[in-house]
């Protein structure tokens, strides 16, 4: 069992999140658990569990939450957020620090690089002659194979 | 030869206390009755076998028709045992009516060192129409509702009598520390909840140390005591009080969050919007060690799975509600219960909020258990009210006693005095008197006693034997049902066509604790193959202590069964709520088959 010490926790990283959009809820939370046992996630991966993300983040465990992977699991199916009877945002946070992840430059691989393809392609999935004849067969107007458009959007940021 | 009893009961045989107590009856209407009871049973119309049913409910009209009236003499003087602050909301509302108080406090100590904040400004204290007594201790306690009589000891050897009507009991509860359950030695680091708040409303840091802030704070709640909402509202204020004084981070560690009082969910959330974390520990109880200069609390977060360790500044421990000092040697003089805990009022769920098992002796406030101050004061006003319905103007015109002696067999034994549940019977030279304003008419001094003097009015021998089956070839079996119970039980039962023995005799008793050894045996004298005695579940019997006798004696006698040549299977106790319809019919059902398998009985004559 690992012991986990609060003497190494940031004790305002609580109260930073709670003024920001997502965050206002979270000291609502009674471990109920109903997050957790609606999570879809949560049904293939034990780990995961938005009740403790929360907890963690109560407690003030700032890097750990911030640089792990358990908050890009969330598939915002939105079903916790829905039951939560402590009206806690429980989507909306995951989503708030997976933000403060990224501004930290706590970004996965996988994330990462969907966002490069993104920025070059402006799409994830490559459209190509082969969608467009299949298209066709089923009736359907052709889309455009490049969407550069978006990569010039992208790079006046 | 046998006894015979009078039929009648009339006052001459009972002891009055003054002949004037006699006056002439009144009688109710029929018809009136008859409106009462449709009124309170509507159910009796929607259905079309009730004509058992209903006739038993006739001859109950028939009963309250026949009791005279009587005028009793009360005392206007009420005793309020205790100090504190819900004890002036006693006093003074007792004052208001016009009642005499006289207040007693068992040691020196004023009204504000009460466990409740904030005194309301607004309740006076009295002097005039208060006696006030004290240090005392009260020893000895006798008479009955409106006429009691009790004695103090005071300067430790001096006795003192008094007359009171009517007895409320308004001693505070006793807060512990209950430190020793932890075994701590770092003492500068822990604090309890009073002593907290003592010290941020005097503004001593002393208690934070030379720490500037923030300071790390767990508060522990619970665990070797039962929490409550009193305590946790003043843990959380003073959790925010410390937020906000000393910037504060607190960690709450506890069972449950008792929030069942008035604002509470608001507080906890106002806690929660300050920052504060609630930690729910289910089952494992967190570990406080000494460290060096410091502490260390450790415990399973349930969330994460893991152990959680903290080095805090502060610990700050809830104190544990005891029972008020004494409880134990009050209740003894009193003859009053105590519950598991050992605060007033026992654990019998008809006891609403103030009733003690005695009629004229109540108790408020936390005297009872924890409460806050609002509901204690709510408390005080309804138990003088109580008071006021007991003592009137100081004359009462009730109707007599449904209990009595009937003949002068009486040998002061006592067993009708200590068998009472409540309080109902006192000794006056020699004879008992039955008090009317105490008696529930349960029987159990009936049954009891051993000369077989005491009779009920409306249950009385001759009418519960002449209901006792004839013997015939058929199976015969006979069920004494408690009529807070049993009897309800059976018909909800028959009212729903349920199967029941065609054998089977209902015989109601106004508590299975009438059920003596004489009417068992009297049912197997006239031939019958089976008896059940039906009661209350042993902590809703109305009676406080009726079905628990009753189930002693159906044992004594099941002992004499066998002396005499019966089966003892052949009597039967069992406890059915007054809802349970089909628990009856299964019973019933199953003493038949019992029955059935040892034989019809031979019959003499």
């Amino acid at each position: 069992m690992a012991r986990i010490d609060l003497g190494r926790t940031d004790p305002n990283f609580g109260r930073q999140l709670c003024g920001q959009p997502g965050g206002e809820n979270i000291y609502s939370c009674y471990s109920c658990l109903t997050c957790s046992a609606s999570c879809p996630i949560s049904v293939v991966n034990e780990e995961f569990s938005p009740a403790s993300i929360i907890r963690m983040a109560l407690y003030g465990f700032k890097e750990e939450v911030l640089r792990s992977d358990f908050i890009w699991l969330c598939s915002s199916c939105y079903a916790c957020q829905e039951r939560c009877p402590q009206g806690v945002s429980v989507t909306e946070f995951m989503t708030l620090l997976k933000n403060l992840a990224v501004k930290e430059g706590h970004v996965p691989a996988g994330v990462r690089a969907q966002m490069d393809v993104i920025k070059e392609e402006g799409r994830i999935y490559p459209i190509d002659e082969f969608d467009n004849k299949k298209r066709g067969k089923a009736g359907l107007p052709p889309l455009p194979t490049s969407c550069k458009v978006v990569k010039r959007l992208l790079s006046n940021e | 030869m046998e006894p015979r009893y009078e039929p009648q009961l009339t006052l001459s045989d009972a002891a009055p206390v003054n002949a004037s107590d006699r006056i002439e009856g009144r009688k109710k209407t029929p018809l009136a009755a008859l409106a009462f009871y449709y009124h309170s049973y509507p159910q009796l119309l929607s259905y079309c076998d009730f004509s058992v049913v209903f006739s038993h409910y006739l001859t109950m009209i028939q009963k309250e028709l026949e009791l005279n009236r009587v005028e009793i003499q009360v005392s206007r003087k009420v005793l309020v045992v205790g100090t504190g602050l819900i004890s002036q909301g006693v006093i003074h509302e007792l004052i208001e009516m016009g009642y005499e108080v006289i207040s007693t406090y068992a040691e020196d100590r004023a009204p504000e060192q009460g466990h409740l904040s904030d005194r309301p400004s607004s309740m006076p204290i009295h002097t005039d129409g208060v006696e006030v007594l004290g240090p005392t201790e009260l020893v000895r306690f006798g008479g009955d509702p409106g006429r009691f009589n009790v004695s103090f000891k005071i300067d430790g050897a001096r006795l003192l009598e008094k007359d009171v009507g009517a007895v409320i009991l308004a001693t505070d509860c006793e807060l512990d520390e209950d430190l020793d359950a932890w075994k701590i030695e770092c003492a500068k680091r822990v604090s309890s909840v009073s002593r907290l708040i003592t010290a941020l409303d005097a503004k001593d840091n002393g208690l934070f140390l030379e720490k500037t802030a923030p300071l790390t704070c767990v508060f522990v709640c619970g665990f070797t005591h039962s929490s409550n909402p009193y305590s946790l509202r003043k843990a959380i204020n003073a959790s925010l009080g410390l937020v906000s004084e000393a910037n504060a981070r607190v960690i709450f560690l506890m069972e449950h969050l008792e929030v069942a009082d008035y604002g509470m969910e608001r507080l906890t959330h106002k806690a929660r919007d300050a920052g504060i974390l609630f930690v729910r520990l289910s089952g494992t109880r967190p570990e406080i060690k000494s460290i060096g200069q410091g502490l260390r609390v450790s415990y399973i977060d349930e969330i994460l799975g893991d152990e959680v360790q903290i080095t805090p500044d502060l610990v700050v421990f809830e104190e544990a509600y005891r029972p008020p000092k004494g409880a134990s040697q009050i209740a003894d003089v009193l003859g009053i219960h105590l519950d598991r805990r050992g605060f007033f009022q026992g654990d019998n769920v008809y006891n609403r909020p103030i009733f003690t098992n005695r009629a004229g002796i109540w108790v408020v406030g936390s005297a009872n258990g924890p409460i806050s101050l609002e509901e204690g004061l709510k408390e005080a006003k309804a138990a003088a009210l109580e008071v006021s319905k007991l003592l009137g103007d100081g004359t009462r015109r009730v109707e007599e006693c449904r209990a009595g002696i009937i003949r002068r067999r009486c040998s002061a034994c006592l067993t009708c005095f200590r068998v009472c549940p409540h309080g109902a019977v006192s000794f006056n030279d020699r004879r008992p008197i039955f008090s009317a304003l105490a008696c529930k008419g349960c029987g159990i001094c009936v049954a009891e006693c051993p000369m077989g003097v005491i009779q009920l009015h409306d249950f009385n021998d001759d009418e519960l034997k002449a209901q006792i089956p004839v013997s015939s070839s058929a199976l015969n079996l006979v069920a004494f049902t408690c009529q807070n119970s049993a009897f309800e039980a059976w018909s909800y039962a028959s009212m729903m066509g349920l199967p029941l023995p065609a054998g089977l005799k209902v015989i109601r008793v106004p508590c299975a604790g009438r059920v003596g050894v004489d009417l068992v045996l009297s049912a197997f004298k006239a031939g019958v193959d089976g008896v059940m005695v039906l009661a209350c579940h042993h902590e809703s019997c109305k009676s406080v202590s009726g079905s628990l006798t009753a189930e002693e004696r159906i044992k004594g006698i099941k002992g004499l069964l066998e002396k005499i040549g019966l089966e003892d299977e052949r009597l039967i106790f069992a406890g059915i709520g007054p809802g349970m319809a089909f628990d009856f019919v299964k019973t019933a059902q199953e003493m038949e088959k019992t029955v059935l398998s040892l034989g019809k009985r031979r019959t003499y004559g």
